[in-house]
C-alpha cells in the first residue's frame, strides 16, 4: 500500500497547509481590518420623566428580570402614505419574574428604540440597546400588537444589573460620538443624573 | 490678588455654573448648534399624512401651526400644500409600542441628494415629526397633554432645545398649550 500512503500523507499535508491558510487569513482579520463604527444619530423625544422607581413600577404590567439571547431583528409601524416606524425586536429570556404573568424560562419580545440602519445607529434620547453580557431588570408593558413587549419611559424602564453603581456607565454623547466610543454606555441621552438615580434604586430592591 | 478675593472668585464660579443648570435658555442657548435657516423657516413646505387625523390629533397639528405662525416677531410659516414625496416637514401619527408620546427627527440632504439622519454638525434640510397615540392613551393624556407634545415637537422642528423652566420645550406630561413668552422671545431674536 505504497501508493496509499503517500496519497494519505499528501492528503495530510494539504489538510494542515488549508488549516494554515484559514488560520493564518482569520489572524489577519483580526489584526488588520477595523471593527466597523456606526455614526450616531440621536432623536428628541416627549414622554414622561419619572421622579422615582415607584412611578416606573407603577405603569409596568411586568416586571423581569432577563438576559438577550442575541436574536434581534426590525420592527416596523406602518404610518401610512410610505411612513415607517422602525425600532428593534430583541429576544430575551426571563429569568426570574417580579411582577405580572410571565414566567421564568420564557421567551419573550420587546422594543427597543433604537436600531442599526448602514452605518447608522438610530436612537432615540441616547438608549443603547441591550447586548449579551448583560442581565437586565426589564419594566414591560403591553403593546398593541401583542407579539412584543414595550419598555416603559425608553432607558428608565431597562437596567443592566450585572455591574454596580461604580461600574454603571452613563454619560451624554456629543456631537463627534461614533458609536464605538459609546457602545459600552449603559445610556448617553440628556438626562443622565435622573437615568442614575433611578438606576441607584433599582439595584437596592432588584438585587 | 488676596486670599479672600480668590475665595469670593471661586464661590461666584460654584454659583454661577449652578446657576445655569436651571436658568432660562435664551437666543442661541435656546438652540441646537446645528438649526434649520430663516430662510427654510418662512416658507416650510409641510406634508400631514391621513394617520394624524386618523388617531385624532389633526387639532392638535393645525394648532401647532398657527401658534408659531402667529409669533409676530418671527417669520415662520408652514405650507400645508405639499406631497408625500416632497416636503421639508412631516407629521405622522400612530400606535407605536415605544414609549414615547412625539418624536422629532432630523434629516439632511448628502451629495447623492439622498436624505440621511442628521448626526453631529450637519445641516438641517428635512425634519419628521411622529406622534404616537398608544402612549398618550397608556397614560392618560388628556387634550391638553396631546397639544403640549404636538406643539413642543414643532419647537424641535424649529431648532429649540430643551428647557427645564416656562417654555413649551420642558419635557414631559404638561398641560402648557402655547409657545411661552420665553419661547416667542427665543424664536423671534433668531428669525
Ligand atoms: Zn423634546
Amino acid at each position: 500500500m505504497e501508493v496509499g500512503g503517500v496519497m494519505k500523507k499528501s492528503i495530510t499535508v494539504s489538510i494542515a497547509a488549508i488549516a494554515l491558510l484559514i488560520g493564518g487569513a482569520f489572524s489577519y482579520q483580526q489584526l488588520n481590518v477595523p471593527q466597523k463604527d456606526y455614526r450616531v444619530a440621536i432623536s428628541q423625544a416627549d414622554f414622561i420623566q419619572f421622579e422615582n422607581i415607584e412611578e416606573v413600577e407603577k405603569y409596568s404590567g411586568y416586571i423581569v428580570q432577563a438576559e438577550f439571547t442575541g436574536k434581534r431583528s426590525l420592527k416596523e409601524w406602518n404610518l401610512g402614505e410610505g411612513e415607517v416606524k422602525t425600532a428593534s425586536k430583541s429576544e430575551v429570556k426571563i429569568q426570574k419574574v417580579y411582577k405580572g404573568s410571565l414566567e421564568e424560562g420564557d421567551k419573550i419580545s420587546v422594543y427597543e428604540p433604537a436600531y442599526f440602519d448602514g452605518d447608522v445607529f438610530d436612537t432615540i434620547e441616547g438608549y443603547n440597546l441591550m447586548n449579551e453580557e448583560g442581565t437586565y431588570v426589564l419594566f414591560l408593558r403591553d403593546t398593541g400588537d401583542k407579539e412584543g413587549y414595550a419598555i416603559i419611559g425608553m432607558y428608565q424602564g431597562k437596567y443592566d444589573i450585572s455591574a454596580g453603581m461604580q461600574n454603571t456607565k452613563a454619560k451624554q454623547a456629543q456631537p463627534d460620538d461614533t458609536y464605538r466610543s459609546l457602545e459600552e454606555r449603559e445610556y448617553f441621552g440628556e438626562n443622565v443624573e435622573q437615568f442614575k438615580k433611578l438606576k441607584k434604586e433599582v439595584l437596592e430592591k432588584y438585587n | 490678588m488676596n486670599k479672600k478675593s480668590v475665595f469670593t472668585l471661586v464661590l461666584l464660579g460654584a454659583f454661577t455654573l449652578s446657576n445655569v443648570a436651571y436658568a432660562e435658555l435664551r437666543r442661541g442657548d435656546a438652540f441646537f448648534d446645528t438649526t434649520p435657516t430663516a430662510n427654510y423657516v418662512k416658507d416650510i413646505d409641510t406634508y400631514i399624512n391621513a394617520s394624524v387625523a386618523d388617531e385624532n390629533l389633526l387639532g392638535a397639528v393645525t394648532e401647532a401651526i398657527s401658534d408659531y405662525e402667529g409669533i409676530s416677531g418671527a417669520n415662520i410659516n408652514y405650507d400645508t400644500n405639499a406631497s408625500a414625496s416632497s416636503y421639508d416637514l412631516r407629521v405622522a401619527a400612530g400606535q407605536l409600542g415605544l414609549d414615547y408620546a412625539g418624536e422629532t427627527r432630523v434629516y439632511y440632504l448628502d451629495d447623492d441628494d439622498t436624505y440621511q439622519r442628521h448626526y453631529g454638525t450637519e445641516a438641517w434640510d428635512r425634519v419628521k415629526i411622529y406622534l404616537n397615540r398608544e402612549y398618550m392613551d397608556y397614560y392618560n393624556y388628556s387634550s391638553a397633554n396631546r397639544r403640549k407634545t404636538t406643539i413642543h415637537e414643532f419647537g424641535h422642528g424649529l431648532g429649540l432645545v430643551h428647557q427645564t423652566s416656562n417654555s413649551i420645550m420642558q419635557q414631559g406630561k404638561l398641560s402648557l398649550t402655547d409657545p411661552t413668552q420665553l419661547d416667542r422671545d427665543n424664536l423671534s431674536w433668531k428669525y
